[in-house]
Formats: C-alpha cells, sequence, structure tokens
C-alpha cells in the first residue's frame, strides 16, 4: 500500500492528501452533526409530545374532577394536529381509562399498565414513544395523561437527515476534489516543469537549459539552486572541455614525436644493417677465397683459424639479417609476396639445409608432408624462412630422439608442425617465447647461441600472412612448434588431412 | 417540586396498578351505586363541593385572605354535612377547609365563602337569597332548577352521572370568579332562563 502510494505522482499524491483531509474532516463533522442531531430531535420530539401532553392535563383537571368524559375526549382530539400520535387516553385517580382517542385499544393499554411505573415519564419501545403526564390538581395528581407516539415521521425524518448530510458531503467532497485538482497545480506545475527540465538535460545532454520558476518559497529556492548547478556544470564542461582539448593537443604531439622518432629509429637500424652487411660479405667473401688457397696456400693451423673467422662472420651476417628484419617488421617496412610455389617442395628444402647439422648430432630429421598440399600460393621465401627457424631451434635445443616436420590440410588452413625431443620449455617462459630480445635461459649457460629474434619474427611475419603460431611444449621432453597459414580462395576445396 | 413530580410518576404505576384491578372487580358506574343508597351519590357531590373550592376565586378584598380557613356551611345536608367533615382535615389552596353544619333558623353564613344548601330548604330559597345578596358567598345546591331561582351553582342528573350547572349572572353579581375550566364542564344557565 504505502509503495503503491509512493509509486503515484505527486499530482495525485497531493490531491489524495486534500481530499483524505477533506473528507475526513467531513466525515467526523456530519458524524458530529448526525448524533447531535439524532440525540436533540430525539429530545425535541419528547419534550414537543410532553408539552402537549401537559397540556392536555392542564385542560382535562376539571374534566376530571368533576367527570366530564365528552371534555376529556375533546381535549384529547387536539392531538389529531400530531399526525404521529397513535393512540392516547386519560387516566382518572383511580387508573381508569376515563378518555380515549385514536387506535387505543387493550393490548396498548397493557403496555402501559406494564412500562409507565418507570420514572422520567416516557419510554421508547417498538419504534413508539410512550409518554405519561400527571394530572396534577392543587399539586394532587388526580389522573394522567397517556399519549403513544408513532416513531416512524422520526425514523424517516432522520433518514432524510443524513441523506442530506451525505449528500452534502459527497457535493462537499466533490468541491474539494475540484478545488484540490485546481489548487495542487501550484506546487505540482513547478515541479513537474523543474523534472521535465531534468529530465530533457538528462537526454540531450544540453546544460545549457534553465528551469523557470516565479515563486519565493521551497519551490523557488529549489529552481534556482537546480539553476545554479546547472551553470556550474555548464561552466565546469567548458573548462573540462578546453583542458580535454589541451591535453589531447599535447598527446598528439608526443605520439607524433615518439612515432617519428620510432620510424627514425626503425630507418636507422634499417640502413645500419644494410650497411654492417656489406663490410661483412666481402670479409666472409675474401676469407672464402684465402681458404681455397687462391690467396696463397694455407697450412692447417690457418685454414681452422680462417674457418673460425667465415662462421663468426656468417653468425654476424645471421645476426644482422635478423635486426633487418624485425626493424622492417617494426617499421611496417616488410612487403610479403604472393606467388605460387611448391610448400613440399620447400620443406624438404630446408630440411635438407639443416640436414648437416643434424647429422653432425646424429639427429633424424623427419619431413611428412601430406599427398594433397600441392602448390600453395604465398611468400616462400618467408614461409622458408619460418621453416628454418623453427628447425634450426629444433635441432639446435635437441641432443637426442628426432626432429619431424609435418605438414597437413585443416579447415581451410595449412598446419605446419615442427615437433623436438629436446630440453623442451618451462610453463612460464611460455609466454615471453614470443617477444623480441627473448631468448629462454639467457644469460645463466649461453650455451646455445642466437639474437633471440628468431621467434619473434616468425610470429610477426605468420601474423602478417594471416596465420597463427603456437606452442606446446614439456619440461625435459620436448616442444611443438605449429603454425598455420590460411590458403588462398582459389582453393577452398575442404581438406582434411592431418591425422 | 421536581423531586414531587418524580416520585408521584414513581407512585403513579402502582397506584394504576392497584386502582385498576380495583376497578375491574367494582363498577365505577353511579347508577351501580345508587342501588345501595344514595350515599355515592352524595359523596360524588361532596366531593364536587370541596373541588368548587380549586377553581373559584373568591374576592381577596373581602374576606378571603389566605390566613383564614375556608368556609362551606351546609344547610339541611347531613349527609353531605358528613361527607365534608371526612375531607375537613384537608386544605385547598393552602387554606384550611372547614365544615359548618348550621340549619335555617341559625343561619349565619356570613365568614363562609359557599353554602349548600339541601333540598328540604327549597321554600326557603328566597329568603337565603335576600340574606345573602351583597356578600361574595357561593351558593350550591341539588335542589332542581335551582339556578332558575337565582342559586350559583346547581347539580342535576344525566345519563347517571351528576351533572354541574351554573348561572354566571349571579355568579357576577357575587364578584365571584370562576375557572373556566370548571365552565367547561359545566351547562351554564342565567337567572332569567
Amino acid at each position: 500500500m504505502i509503495a503503491l502510494i509512493n509509486n503515484l505522482p505527486i499530482k495525485i499524491k497531493m490531491m489524495l492528501i486534500i481530499m483524505f483531509t477533506s473528507v475526513m474532516s467531513l466525515l467526523l463533522a456530519g458524524a458530529v452533526v448526525v448524533i447531535h442531531d439524532s440525540y436533540q430531535s430525539k429530545k425535541d420530539l419528547v419534550n414537543d409530545l410532553s408539552s402537549i401532553g401537559k397540556l392536555i392535563a392542564d385542560r382535562s383537571t376539571a374534566a376530571l374532577t368533576f367527570q366530564d368524559s365528552r371534555l376529556a375526549r375533546e381535549n384529547l382530539s387536539a392531538l389529531h394536529v400530531k399526525s404521529s400520535v397513535i393512540a392516547a387516553c386519560i387516566f382518572d385517580e383511580q387508573g381508569v381509562v376515563f378518555a380515549k382517542y385514536g387506535a387505543y385499544n387493550d393490548k396498548t393499554m397493557a403496555v402501559v399498565t406494564e412500562k409507565k411505573g418507570k420514572p422520567g415519564g416516557y419510554r421508547f419501545e417498538n419504534e413508539q414513544l410512550l409518554l405519561l403526564e400527571p394530572v396534577l390538581l392543587e399539586g394532587k395528581q388526580v389522573g394522567a395523561v397517556f399519549i403513544c407516539a408513532s416513531l416512524k415521521e422520526y425514523f424517516r425524518q432522520r433518514l432524510y437527515f443524513i441523506l442530506l448530510v451525505a449528500a452534502i458531503m459527497v457535493f462537499s467532497s466533490i468541491v474539494a476534489l475540484l478545488f484540490s485538482s485546481r489548487l495542487q497545480t501550484y506546487i505540482s506545475s513547478p515541479l513537474l516543469h523543474l523534472t521535465e527540465t531534468a529530465q530533457r538535460i538528462a537526454r540531450q545532454k544540453d546544460y545549457s537549459l534553465r528551469a523557470t520558476g516565479s515563486s519565493n518559497d521551497e519551490i523557488g529556492i529549489l529552481v534556482t539552486a537546480f539553476n545554479d548547478m546547472l551553470k556550474m556544470i555548464d561552466t565546469q564542461n567548458a573548462v573540462l572541455e578546453q583542458r580535454v582539448a589541451e591535453r589531447t593537443a599535447e598527446l598528439v604531439e608526443a605520439r607524433d614525436r615518439a612515432e617519428s622518432a620510432d620510424h627514425v629509429k626503425s630507418a636507422f637500424l634499417a640502413t645500419m644493417s644494410h650497411e654492417l652487411r656489406t663490410p661483412l660479405n666481402s670479409i666472409i667473401g675474401f676469407t672464402g677465397l684465402v681458404l681455397q688457397g687462391l690467396a696463397g696456400a694455407v697450412n692447417e693451423e690457418q685454414k681452422k683459424q680462417l674457418t673460425m673467422v667465415q662462421n663468426s662472420g656468417q653468425h654476424l651476417l645471421t645476426l644482422i639479417n635478423d635486426v633487418l628484419d624485425i626493424s622492417k617488421i617494426e617499421a611496417s617496412q616488410i612487403e610479403i609476396a604472393s606467388a605460387p610455389f611448391d610448400l613440399a617442395g620447400s620443406i624438404q628444402k630446408i630440411v635438407q639445409t639443416v640436414k648437416p647439422i643434424a647429422d653432425r648430432k646424429n639427429l633424424p630429421v623427419v619431413a611428412q608432408v601430406a599427398p594433397d598440399i600441392g602448390t600453395f600460393t604465398g611468400d616462400s621465401r618467408r614461409v622458408e624462412q619460418i621453416l628454418l627457424n623453427l628447425l634450426s631451434n629444433a635441432i639446435k635445443f635437441t641432443e637426442r630422439g628426432e626432429v619431424r616436420v609435418e605438414c597437413c590440410h585443416d579447415n581451410g588452413m595449412v598446419v605446419t608442425r615442427v615437433t623436438d625431443t629436446g630440453s623442451g620449455i618451462k610453463p612460464e617462459d611460455l609466454g615471453k617465447l614470443f617477444q623480441p630480445f627473448r631468448q629462454v635461459d639467457t644469460g645463466l649457460t649461453r650455451q646455445y647461441e642466437g639474437t633471440g629474434l628468431g621467434l619473434a619474427i616468425c610470429k610477426r611475419l605468420v601474423e602478417l600472412m594471416g596465420g597463427t603460431i603456437t606452442v606446446k611444449s614439456e619440461w625435459g621432453k620436448g616442444s611443438t612448434f605449429e603454425f598455420t597459414l590460411p590458403v588462398n580462395l582459389e582453393q577452398t576445396n575442404e581438406k582434411h588431412s592431418c591425422h | 417540586m421536581n423531586t414531587a413530580k418524580k416520585s408521584i410518576r414513581k407512585n403513579w404505576g402502582c397506584v394504576i396498578l392497584m386502582l385498576s384491578v380495583y376497578m375491574m372487580v367494582i363498577s365505577p358506574s353511579i347508577s351501580a351505586a345508587q342501588t345501595n343508597g344514595s350515599t355515592l351519590e352524595s359523596q360524588v357531590k361532596a366531593a364536587y363541593i370541596y373541588n368548587f373550592t380549586k377553581f373559584i376565586y373568591w374576592d381577596t378584598q373581602k374576606n378571603d385572605s389566605s390566613a383564614n380557613p375556608l368556609c362551606v356551611a351546609v344547610v339541611d345536608g347531613e349527609d353531605i354535612g358528613n361527607l365534608l367533615d371526612g375531607v375537613s382535615k384537608k386544605q385547598t389552596r393552602g387554606r384550611p377547609f372547614v365544615v359548618k353544619k348550621v340549619r335555617n333558623d341559625k343561619i349565619d353564613i356570613a365568614d363562609c365563602q359557599m353554602v349548600f344548601i339541601g333540598k328540604l330548604e327549597r321554600q326557603q330559597l328566597p329568603a337565603l337569597f335576600k340574606k345573602l345578596e351583597g356578600t361574595s358567598v357561593l351558593t350550591v345546591s341539588d335542589i332542581p332548577a335551582f339556578t332558575q331561582q337565582g342559586g350559583m351553582i346547581g347539580f342535576y342528573i344525566e345519563d347517571d352521572k351528576v351533572k354541574i350547572e351554573i348561572n354566571m349572572d349571579a355568579v357576577n353579581n357575587a364578584g365571584l370568579q370562576i375557572s373556566a375550566k370548571l365552565l367547561e364542564v359545566a351547562k351554564i344557565t342565567s337567572k332569567g332562563k
């Protein structure tokens, strides 16, 4: 009930309050009036009848004293002015009926005889008023006047009065309703206007709107406070917008600076790598020429040392190439070619390339390529670079067992998997595996040389070609690197050759 | 006054109850009473005489001060006189009620307010009236045609009931005032009638 009232609009609430108050007062006033009138009119009824009774009693002293029942009857007949009187009679000194009026009968007489001992001289019974007035002569009772009046008229008047009061109350309630519905607008309409303004502001986000209100009461204060608040919000918004604009400008500037610095860095690295490669190539080339004895005979010791120079040069070249690649990728300068090539052939080629290293460690390298791979459209050089990287890593970290390459179709992708039985990767290291300049176990043993850029380059290349690269590994048991490449649109026929 | 009224009302019930039972056994009719002799008729007359004092106003200027007793002279009406003796202890309008039984020859009613004249004194009426001329004495009698002869209040029997007739001229001449209530129950006659 309370919740129901709480949910009502303030307009209805106010009308309810006004109506409740006025109807309650009306009910109370009506009840008091009706009760008072009921009491008063009953008293009046008795007084009225009693007066008539007294009058008749006074007029009947001689009639009783000198036994003139005709006169007594005449006196009683004056009662005909009172239509409510049903019956009346005059008793003589002995209590015998001396004169009758109306529908007087023995039954009434019996009632009177039975009841009139009651002090006060009257009583209400069976919707009748029974009244007994003594006839006094010189202070001595010489008889009595009995009057029996019907209360039907009285009850009818009571009902009429109650209906009248009810009608007045209904009418007053309607008037109160009309007034309340008019008067409540004095309070509710400024509030409704305020609410509407607040809602419009919330909807339109327009803080330049203002509520209007002219009253000097609490609602007027509320309107003023509301407008002041709006003004503050508006001002603060302007300040904030200005600050945001300033900050944005600063940030844009900073970003631009950072971006250009990054570009400069990448460009510098790319250029530097290229510039570094030129002298390195001549070192490696001329070392090779010396090794081949084209510049004169070299003894075994010289040959051994020159081979070390050549190997170091090769390694340095690899490092520089990697740095160049990652710089190009970071600087978005790398271009991915798209041409058909024989993926199975590429895999064979890379396996052959790494085979001498594997043979030195007595590691078999098994290539298992599904027969339906056929021609693959993409950048063969990059795919081979990824394969070489993964296979080199696998052989590098494996002492026993085997290194396996698998290639198959799976759900519109070509899946290539490189599995080894090497040292494996700790679970906590898996996350940083593909980040640049990271090598697992860095620094501790430096058992395996490398830039730490290989996998980062692989990841970026695979992603550039629209594929993904993942790793599964168990510490001490080996790792599986798997990369997927999307099959180009010309070959969308679904093939599943993976096991 | 109020408490007196209340007590009357209170007792009224018992009185009514008692008397109504009594009246059911004993017939109230005067004709029935007459079979027992003239006593009941006389009783009624005696009561009427007593009650007249309550409806008639004597001139207070003369001899009607409240200190004096209200005197009724009964001339030759033994039974009425005796009956009135029974009520003589009573008061009427705050005055003692006194009955004087007199004989015609010794008639001295100057200090009485009322005189009842028995049937036997019919012949003496003119002398009596002469004697009372100029006084405020109310004359009452059951002599037939009493009022026609100059009497003031006369009793007569009608429908077995004792009725009253009043000679207004005689009453007015005597300077008496009679309550309208009494006039209502009485038959009004005049001297000439």
